[in-house]
């Protein structure tokens, strides 16, 4: 462990008595074999933001949940050492008296918004303490405008856009007056407008003397906060508590989002290391010629859901060897235009080709053989009780020859890793860990024998290490010809894909290599897109064709390059010095 | 699929009624029509309710199809009712009945009574589900809890009808996401499903996921709950429910008409079933 100053990082012992403090914390849950987080210590005062940074799995959501007194409360387990609000053990406080000091923002806002409409759902912490109906009244008045979301006052929480519930989230703990506030990665599905006014708001109250603690492995955008300190988290231990600075000279980039500077700075002070940070040869071998037949090809296709119009005539042809990313803000069409595609959605005009055909006469299974669809979440789909059963589900409806079964089980497996796991076959898939669920949702998608694979949202719910080494994964499958993948994650898109189609409003406002899109910045901020640091690095110094590098590979070439970089291009090299 | 609860009634009048009336009238209304069997007053109720759900100014287009659901359910309970068991209730009067004909295949006989006891029933049926529908479309949802609460229902009883409202669009929307998923693996759920026993087997793919993502996702909502002092003492109620003058009206109206159906009951006016003696001229002849 790496601590800045002090015991416990402390970086102003002068200052108020803490609100917080965490004292060798361990913690094992009742079912577990191994702790979660062990001998973790951590003070927060009044005024003060601390980032809580690590890849997942470190311990950041046992950290919030023993802060917040859900551990011991709500938790069974193994606790050693001690959590103290307000100079009070939490063990000897009730989970309302916490409630009182710390208010927690969960990562998921769906699953936080309990109310039906914006007024019920921003009343529901005060009524729970039993605020008079008038005070309540007036908080509400108070934090609408603080929170900038007036104009949600009297619309139903269900009608509401993924940024609009994070902000009604935070404003609903808001309500509630605490004194700290614990913020689980907030920016997950966030636009860069939106995320900047919940940045603003969380600044504003430590600049009031309330305390942040954010959790957050988007560490590039949180840096925004200008946190005071910075808890890295790896495998449940501290690997640093100190400041800003300090971490980023510290932290792993394969493991946390870093700024691209420093990613640079770090490969220009490393030892000269051949360039292999791209893992195994694509089996997805790049664009194919511009001549060549399209894959799918979508003409002026229209589809409306639920009466509202998303798609409104998509032009766009996909090759049948070429990695396609489709970015764009929520409800612009994106996830909707491949439903279309594999029938799961009728369109309401234009047409759609396979291969040059109309796919009008086909099901959705028969398509499902062209392309394999991989959901956002592998738990919308298991459900069998074993590997063996979940894979062959699709093979048996589609009336597949059992005499090849075993011959399937094993191929799709193998290409997706899972072989490697003892006793596959017979496991139940719901035990399987999260990123075992999302291989065996390829390998469910691969039985079917498809050229082409279709993801939704592939980096959801993963951090940026396992999010990377999956799309690795994806690129090396054997047979695997071309690959589309609806996204958020703009480094992700930019880095993988040969081609993006940008959408807005159900049309596509953008067709081309990533350098080329992304060249009309008004374009991309209208379409809700934040500019990174690795986007601006490969504007500047990036392949001209083809997917951008990604930050390693980028900063190690630029250090070849270079030798002078070597002195140290510093944080400066988010400019144009590096 | 959409299950949302849709507040089609919006700002008509009668959804600016205290939520509280709606509820309440749907019981003295239902126990108003269980008393009486006479279907010339049964439709002068049924001309009540439709006065009532007019005033709810729920938009025809929008309820077609809940509607046609409602008249084929009735219809088919008063059909099956008046084929199986020949209509043969309390109500009938007693005597031999003056048989139209005998059903073929079934032998049930088809009565002048039988036939107006399903007109009644029909007629019953229809009035206390036009009464009940404002309460789906014309209550807004974040007022259900509230209301119930007012009405003697315990809190966290009260505040789960709330719940059950705001999560039931989530529900559905993760419903259709794991049906999605599975008919891409060729699974079509009606196919080859005749029992209901069948049914159910071959809906595993799809309830088994939809239900470990609720609970999955329940725990975080039970989490969030918790943080925010839910259920660890008296709670305030933001909505504040007042009645108004024209509630009161309402509330007497109903009470009124549960009133006169009872004492109609005493005296014996009312609690007989009504059969038209051109009914009766047909069947003797």
């Amino acid at each position: 462990m790496v601590v800045a100053s002090g015991a416990s990082g402390e970086p102003r012992p002068e200052t108020a008595p803490p609100l917080v403090e965490v004292e060798h914390l361990s913690y094992r849950y009742r079912r577990a074999a191994e702790p979660a987080i062990r001998d973790v210590s951590l003070a927060v005062h009044p005024g003060e933001v601390v980032l809580v940074a690590g890849p997942s799995g470190c311990g950041k959501s046992t950290l919030i949940r023993a802060i917040n007194g859900l551990i011991p409360h709500a938790y069974s387990g193994e606790l050693a050492g001690a959590v103290l609000v307000e100079g009070r053990l939490t063990t000897e406080l009730k989970l309302r008296d916490i409630a009182r000091t710390v208010g927690t923002v969960l990562q998921d806002p769906a699953k936080q918004i309990v109310g039906s409409m914006v007024e019920s759902e921003l009343a529901f912490g005060p009524e729970n303490f039993g605020v008079p109906r008038e005070e309540i009244a007036e908080r509400i008045r108070e934090v609408a405008s603080q929170a900038g979301i007036e104009a949600l006052l009297g619309r139903e929480t269900a009608a509401l856009s993924g940024g609009e519930r994070q902000l009604l989230a935070m404003a609903a703990i808001l309500m509630m007056r605490p004194r700290l506030f614990v913020v689980d990665e907030p920016l997950a599905n966030l636009d860069p407008a939106t995320a900047e006014r919940l940045l603003t708001l969380l600044r504003a109250l430590a600049d009031e003397g309330s305390a942040i603690v954010i959790v957050e492995h988007r560490v590039e955008e949180a840096l925004a906060l200008a946190p005071d300190r910075v808890l890295y988290l790896d495998e449940g231990r501290t690997r640093y508590l100190g400041s800003v600075d300090g971490f980023l000279d510290v932290a792993d980039p394969s493991a946390v989002r870093l700024p691209f500077a420093v990613v640079a700075k770090r490969a220009a002070m490393a030892p000269a290391e051949p360039d292999s940070s791209r893992g195994a040869e694509p089996a997805v071998k790049g664009p194919a010629p511009a001549d060549a037949a399209p894959r799918l090809e979508f003409r002026g296709v229209t589809a409306a859901i639920g009466g509202t119009q998303i798609l409104r005539g998509v032009d766009a042809r996909l090759g049948p060897a070429e990695v396609v990313a489709v970015l764009g803000p929520n409800g612009s069409g994106k996830t909707t235009l491949f439903r279309t595609a594999m029938r799961l959605l009728d369109i309401t005009g234009g047409s759609i080709l396979v291969d040059g055909v109309s796919h009008a006469g086909r099901r959705t299974a028969e398509l499902a053989t062209e392309f394999g669809y991989v959901f956002q979440s592998p738990s919308q789909m298991l459900f069998a009780r074993t590997v063996e059963d979940e894979l062959l589900f699709g093979p048996r409806n589609l009336g597949r020859d059992p005499a090849t079964f075993d011959e399937l089980v094993a191929d799709s497996l193998r290409r997706t890793a899972l072989h490697e796991l003892d006793d596959i076959r017979s496991r139940p898939p719901l035990a399987l860990s999260f990123g075992q669920q999302k291989r065996l949702a390829l390998a469910i998608a691969l039985a079917l024998r498809p050229e082409t694979l279709i993801l939704d949202e592939p980096s959801a719910g993963q951090d940026h290490r396992t999010a990377e080494a999956f799309m690795r994964e994806v690129l090396a499958i054997p047979g695997l010809r071309s690959l589309y993948l609806v996204t958020h994650d703009v480094d992700l898109a930019l880095t993988h894909a040969d081609r993006i189609l940008l959408f807005r409003e159900g049309r596509v406002v953008a067709d081309g290599p990533p350098k080329v899109v992304i060249a009309d910045t008004a374009r991309w901020t209208a379409c809700n897109l934040r500019s990174t640091s690795l986007m601006e690095a490969n504007k500047a110094w990036g392949p001209a064709a083809g997917p951008f590098l990604d930050a390693d590979t980028l900063a190690r070439r630029l250090a070849a390059q270079r030798p002078t970089a070597r002195s140290g291009p510093g944080r400066e090299a988010e400019g144009v010095d590096c | 699929m959409n299950i949302a609860p849709r507040y089609l009634g919006r700002g008509s009048w009668l959804a600016r009624r205290d939520p509280r009336v709606l509820i309440l009238v749907v019981f003295f209304f239902i126990f108003t029509v269980l008393q009486i069997w006479d279907a010339r007053l049964v439709f002068g109720l049924l001309i009540i309710s439709v006065i009532y759900y007019r005033t709810a100014a729920i938009p025809w287009a929008q309820i077609r199809r809940n509607w046609t659901v409602v008249f084929l359910f009735i219809g088919m309970l008063v059909t099956v009712n008046m084929l199986v068991a020949g209509g043969n209730v309390e109500a009938m009067p007693e005597g031999e009945p003056d048989v139209l004909f005998y059903f073929p295949l079934l032998g049930t006989p088809i009565s002048a009574q039988s036939v107006s006891l399903a007109v009644t029933q029909f007629l019953r049926y229809l009035a206390m589900a036009t009464i009940g529908f404002p309460v789906a479309f014309a209550i807004a949802p974040s007022d259900f809890g509230v209301a119930f609460r007012r009405l003697g229902v315990p809190e966290k009883f009260a505040f789960g009808i709330d719940l059950t409202f705001r999560f039931l669009p989530s529900l559905s929307a993760d419903f259709q996401s794991t049906v999605d998923a599975q008919r891409i693996r060729g699974f079509d759920w009606s196919a080859g499903a005749t029992g209901f026993l069948t049914r159910v087997r071959r809906s595993t793919p799809v309830i088994v996921p939809t239900v470990v993502n609720a609970i999955a996702g329940a725990e975080d909502t039970i989490d969030a709950m918790d943080l925010r002092g839910f259920g660890t003492g008296r709670r305030t109620w933001l909505r504040l429910l007042v009645y108004d003058r024209e509630d009161w009206l309402v509330l007497g109206f109903f009470v009124a008409l549960l009133v006169a159906a009872t004492l109609g009951g005493f005296l014996g006016t009312s609690d007989e079933l009504w059969t038209p003696q051109f009914l009766i001229d047909i069947a003797q002849g």
